[in-house]
């Protein structure tokens, strides 16, 4: 246990200290679209915690107006939302032009196999369980993306 | 050819036989059309009490001279019937119950039950061929161009009806063709026994030929009637299989959707569990901190638990999505023990993983579902041993094979609860003493196992303690990149 303090805190550290990897994903813009309140707040403290600028959408169609308003560098993405699908959504997104490019990672907690095939195509990066991960580790994530 | 009679006799009862039949023969179209296509003759009361009594007696009425009177016979000419008052009553009776058919008909090819349209649609359309071909033949070429070669060919014009019925049936098994077909031969052997016996020459022969006629006759009707039984309990096991199949995929449906609603708050509250352990909300006390550990340890268990019944739903269907990919063993390892870590430590229990510096682990699986795995064993071993040692081990039993082994010194398993051990709901109860858990999870391990070309087993003796090993082949580590 103490070990994790440890690292948080290095972390935290060299986030100060703002280590020559970490700029890039210090400072960059993510936009979180997720229809939980409670997740979507916890997801939003952690990043902002490690230094992200956070965005924040609940359905669909209001995350498809941020990502086009805003200028983004990765989102994440649930695949169960309301009004408009995460999918159907995204799909949108990319035809639009600063759209094509931006990685994307879903975070969701059920998957069908015809939903992942059809994220794969839209160039969906990764795929995370919710279970599975800890907030830290879905930023360790989108670190590790963002980096390359 | 020539079909008149000359004889003043036979021809009036010729004309009023065909006449008789005709009715009937309307009669039996409408009421096929009407039962069609239940197996049950089972008519409402104005069919019962009107239709069939009318047709009744406009068919013996066709018998008397109230519909032809009389029969003119002119050598060399067709004959010429008298038409007397009642073949009105003939001309109504008939042609109401040919309209009422149709109408009946094209009634149930609209029906909303869509078996049923698939079904009368033959039934419409060999109607329809038989009614042009009898308007083409008997009237358009025979009236109008007087051409009558046609005419004697009438009765065949039925044939198109009756195949595109047969048709329905065979297609859509309406009616059995296994009892029909059983139907026909019985009758034709019973019929050939009967002609047998009018046949016979003695009295001995008629003895025994009608003996032979009886017996066939009751073998041929216990027959049919075992085959109908048999029909009936098939017909019934079908349609309870097609529920079953319908209830099996709504219990499929509510596990994915009772996991994916309780995946959300435990994601909330293994994430905000592991923030505050992490320092997100400042400082806390070592003391909090243990608490928080082993709500967390819990809440573990609670999402390995709803994935196993989510999994076990999805693999058994095959709609378990993979993503297979190179990983290194020890590194899931690893990852999977220091989950454990803090349990087993809460339990007194020494805990322990030994992998080898060198060992080869370069497997291809799907690292989540191999995390499963291991976790469903290590999860295990601390539920199960109360006091003593967890060794979690990696080994190379040979060049193309890494081995994970997890031995504890828990209670041990006996050879007969070993036996079914990694069978669905299987828990070893009896020496164990825990009833705990769903008992999905070595069911699932061993299914994980086979999709990575793995084997799985265990090791054990009652108050030994228990070895849980599993074996995946490597991959070639040059190729990794």
């Amino acid at each position: 246990m103490n070990m994790d303090i440890d690292k948080s805190q290095t972390s935290d550290q060299s986030a100060a200290v703002a280590g020559p990897q970490d700029t890039k994903a210090k400072g960059a813009t993510i936009l979180f679209i997720e229809d939980d309140p409670l997740l979507l707040k916890m997801y939003k403290t952690k990043f902002e915690n490690e230094g992200f600028q956070v965005l924040t959408a609940e359905d669909g169609e209001e995350g498809l107006l941020m990502a086009s308003g805003h200028s983004i560098s990765l989102m994440i993405l649930d695949l169960m939302l309301p009004k408009l699908s995460g999918l159907d959504m995204l799909a949108k997104y990319r035809a639009e032009p600063n759209g094509k490019n931006v990685p994307v990672v879903v975070l969701t907690n059920l998957t069908h196999e015809e939903e992942i095939k059809r994220a794969k195509e839209l160039g969906v990066k990764e795929f995370i369980v919710k279970t599975d991960f800890t907030p830290s580790e879905v930023v360790l994530k989108v670190k590790e993306l963002l980096g390359k | 050819m020539s079909y008149y009679f000359s004889d003043t006799f036979w021809t009036p009862w010729t004309i009023r036989l065909v006449m008789f039949f005709a009715v009937w023969q309307a009669l039996s179209f409408f009421l096929l059309v009407y039962v069609f296509p239940n197996e049950n003759l089972s008519v409402s009361k104005w069919v019962k009490f009107l239709v069939i009594p009318i047709a009744t007696l406009t068919s013996v009425l066709t018998l008397t001279t109230l519909v032809f009177s009389d029969v003119k016979v002119v050598a060399g000419s067709p004959p010429v019937p008298t038409p007397a008052p009642g073949i009105a009553i003939f001309a109504l009776t008939a042609i109401s119950l040919v309209i009422g058919g149709v109408i009946i008909m094209i009634k149930k090819t609209r029906s909303d039950d869509s078996k049923v349209r698939a079904q009368t649609k033959p039934l419409l359309y060999g109607f329809l061929l038989m009614f042009v071909l009898i308007i083409v033949c008997n009237f358009i070429l025979a009236v109008l161009f007087n051409v009558s070669s046609f005419v004697p060919l009438g009765a065949l014009f039925i044939l198109p009806f009756i195949v595109f019925t047969f048709y329905a049936i065979a297609k859509h098994e309406l009616l059995n063709i296994k009892i029909v077909t059983t139907e026909i031969l019985t009758f034709v052997l019973v019929i050939t026994a009967f002609v047998e016996i009018i046949l016979s020459s003695s009295f001995t022969e008629i003895i025994f030929r009608s003996g032979v006629f009886i017996a066939l006759m009751v073998f041929g009707v216990l027959l049919i009637r075992s085959i109908m039984r048999e029909v009936e309990h098939r017909e019934k096991l079908q349609v309870l299989s097609e529920k079953l199949k319908i209830v099996d995929k709504q219990k499929d449906e509510f596990v994915s959707m009772a996991a994916h609603e309780l995946r959300a708050p435990m994601t909330a509250i293994k994430g905000y569990l592991s923030m505050i352990m992490e320092g997100d909300a400042g400082e806390i006390t070592e003391k909090a901190r243990g608490f928080l550990a082993d709500a967390s340890v819990t809440n573990e268990r609670l999402i390995r638990l709803v994935n196993n019944m989510l999994n076990v739903s999805r693999i058994e269907e095959g709609r378990m999505v993979y993503q297979i990919e190179k990983d290194n063993m020890s590194t899931v390892v690893k990852s999977v023990f220091a989950q454990f870590t803090p349990e087993a430590a809460r339990k007194g229990l020494e805990f322990k993983l030994n992998i080898p510096r060198e060992i080869k682990d370069m497997v291809e699986v799907d690292s989540d579902r191999l995390q499963e795995v291991i976790a469903n064993l290590l999860s295990n071993a601390v539920k199960y041993t109360e006091k003593g040692l967890i060794e979690v081990r990696l080994k190379q039993p040979n060049p193309n094979t890494v081995r994970f082994e997890v031995e504890d010194t828990g209670p041990g398993i006996s050879d007969v609860e070993q036996a079914k051990l990694f069978q669905k709901f299987a828990r070893a109860e009896s020496s164990v003493g825990k009833t705990t858990g769903t008992g999905l999870g070595l069911y699932i391990c061993k299914l994980l196992m086979k999709k990575f070309d793995g084997k799985i087993g265990l090791i054990s003796k009652e108050g030994k303690g228990s070895t849980f090993w599993f074996e995946l082949p490597l991959v070639k580590e040059e190729s990794k990149k």
